[in-house]
């Protein structure tokens, strides 16, 4: 058998006495996966990183990199003895290092790692050109968490951990640094842990993504399957991207709802035929057509830049969210009707 | 002073003055080293362990500001006696009250109570200012805590040490019960020599000490103003 990259059994992470993650279980199998923890802000994301790095003791449980095991409840290897890189979401650079000497400040560590990188490279890569000779107190938050994530990598670490890496960066630039990064985390084969809140970073980042929620992990899938087939009526709240509405399962492969009639596609799990559930619908489950029968009236309309987001609401109050390309020439007010194409057709019926 | 001290040349002595200079800047020196190196120390210490214990015993020990130079001096015998008759009825030995009364070793002593809280708070101040996740960076990429204390600890607080041991040397110079009761026999210091010509109305006599003390401590403070304290 071979042995797993990280494997964390049964841990509990403790940030305070009140603020816990019970029986956290996680497997990293392959070298060079990138994980994401995504979950509510103070659900003990932080903590999770902190204790894996060695900052934390953790009180029950055990974690394991590699086979050799860095923390349970008896055993702590100390955080320089790790191997272990954690960029901190706040700035912790050396205030009286220059930039260039923050970035290299780890460098000489692992002179045998697998992998090595060119200080200019992750200059450039991060967009770091005339910082190098600045103070920390002189650049912009946004630059030091950058700064901060090049000093992690130069350090050449087994297992990276980023807080919150891009949270502080604009925008259009942490499109194009999430993609530069996941190429080198890729190419180098770095296995890294990322928490984040923000979905879309993690859907975009991750090999794997775990869902925190309410002291524990509630789901750890690939990001697709947590987007398409959450596991629990939280995940969907969290992720809140569908809503859940009342329907009744008519056979193997349809559900009739009250108000959108009969909604066809394929069940996750198998229910007894009548049975009441709770069916997940996503934005973009319904088509937009104004010649259908089945008009629904418009509540509420959010541009989104490529789309809008039209809220339309059924007879019986569900609120029902439907995506509309935002160059469809024929927009709909609020109060207005709005055509859905029937017969509706959902490929994987989410039920609960 | 400076016209007294042009208009009675006799009381210059070049010998007399080069060894209270001595005198003085040895006191200053071994107690600053001491202090500084301590302070830092046990600062060091209540930063990485989280020790209650420790915390208490610092901020107990910082309480030496509080007292008077007199009393703390005339406590510092009476322990030193007690101790040393304690000592001696344990083991046949000569008496030690020798080695810290009446010694520059029981001066430094006195001196490192009296002004250890000046020393501790100093770098104390400075300390806290670094982040605690600066300690943790450092450690995240394989710095151990004492090379942590020396890359990142020790650069950072470089100025505030030198401020302090300024404060200190000042505080030294012109600290005149502690000495004039601890110190040595034929020992002294420009406080002491200055007290010592002014108590027997011999100001003209006085004036040059006095003048070596207001000397150094403006060098200090002028030292401090141009190099430390005008840094960005």
């Amino acid at each position: 058998m071979s042995i797993n990259f990280l494997e964390i059994n049964n841990a509990t992470f403790a940030a305070s006495k009140k603020n816990k993650v019970l029986d956290f279980n996680l497997t990293i199998k392959n070298e060079g996966d990138i994980i994401c923890l995504l979950g509510p802000s103070g659900i003990g994301k932080t903590t999770i990183l902190r204790s894996i790095a060695g900052l934390q003791n953790i009180p029950k449980g055990e974690i394991h990199l590699k086979g050799r095991l860095l923390s349970s409840e008896n055993d702590h290897i100390e955080p320089e003895k790790r191997n272990i890189a954690l960029s901190f979401q706040d700035n912790s650079l050396f205030p009286h290092y220059t930039i260039l000497e923050n970035i290299n400040f780890g460098a000489k560590r692992n002179r045998n790692s697998k992998y090595s990188f060119e200080i200019n490279e992750l200059i450039k890569l991060l967009h770091l050109e005339g910082l190098t000779e600045k103070y920390p107190h002189q650049i912009s938050a946004g630059e030091a968490q950058r700064v901060s994530l090049a000093r992690s990598l130069m350090s050449k670490p087994e297992l990276l951990l980023l807080d919150e890496p891009f949270s502080n960066i604009d925008q259009s630039l942490k499109v194009e640094l999430q993609q530069n990064i996941k190429k080198i985390l890729k190419e180098k084969k770095i296995t890294t842990i990322i928490v984040t809140h923000d979905s879309y970073e993690a859907f975009y980042m991750a090999d794997y993504c775990g869902i925190l929620l309410s002291q524990t992990m509630k789901q750890f899938d690939t990001p697709y399957n947590i987007h398409h087939y959450p596991n629990s009526i939280e995940v969907v709240n969290f992720l809140n991207r569908g809503i859940l509405v009342d329907a009744k399962v008519l056979n193997d492969n349809s559900v009739e709802h009250d108000c959108l009639g009969i909604i066809k596609g394929n069940f996750v799990k198998k229910y007894k035929k009548g049975t009441s559930v709770k069916l997940l619908v996503q934005p973009e489950d319904l088509e937009h057509d104004d010649k259908s029968n089945l008009k629904l009236e418009v509540v509420d309309k959010k541009f989104r830049g490529t789309n809008f987001i039209y809220i339309l609401k059924t007879q019986n109050n569900d609120l029902i969210p439907v995506f509309v390309h935002s160059h469809h020439i024929h927009q709909h007010e609020v109060e207005e009707k709005f055509g859905v194409k029937t017969p509706i057709y959902i490929d994987h019926l989410v039920c609960f | 002073m400076i016209f007294w001290t042009i208009k009675f040349p006799k009381y210059f002595d070049l010998t007399n003055i080069l060894l209270l200079n001595l005198n003085t800047l040895t006191l200053v020196i071994f107690t600053s080293i001491v202090l500084i190196s301590f302070s830092f120390l046990i600062n060091f210490g209540n930063r990485i362990s989280k020790s209650k214990i420790l915390n208490y015993l610092s901020f107990f020990s910082i309480s030496g500001y509080a007292i008077p130079g007199v009393i703390l001096a005339v406590a510092f015998i009476t322990f030193f006696s007690w101790f040393s008759d304690f000592f001696s009825s344990f083991f046949s030995t000569t008496s030690i009250k020798k080695i810290f009364i009446g010694s520059i070793l029981g001066l430094i002593m006195a001196y490192f109570i009296r002004f250890y809280s000046l020393a501790f708070n100093g770098i104390r101040s400075s300390y806290i200012k670094i982040n605690q996740s600066i300690d943790e960076s450092s450690y995240l990429l394989g710095y151990t805590k004492f090379r942590t204390l020396r890359k990142i600890h020790y650069p950072y607080l470089k100025n505030s040490i030198y401020l302090v041991s300024i404060l200190i040397a000042i505080e030294i110079i012109k600290e005149l019960p502690i000495t004039l009761i601890l110190r040595p026999f034929n020992f002294e210091t420009f406080a002491t020599k200055a007290y010592a010509n002014a108590s027997q109305d011999l100001l003209e006599a006085a004036a040059l000490p006095s003048l070596f003390i207001i000397f150094w401590s403006a060098l200090l403070i002028f030292y401090t103003s141009k190099h430390i304290l005008s840094e960005k």
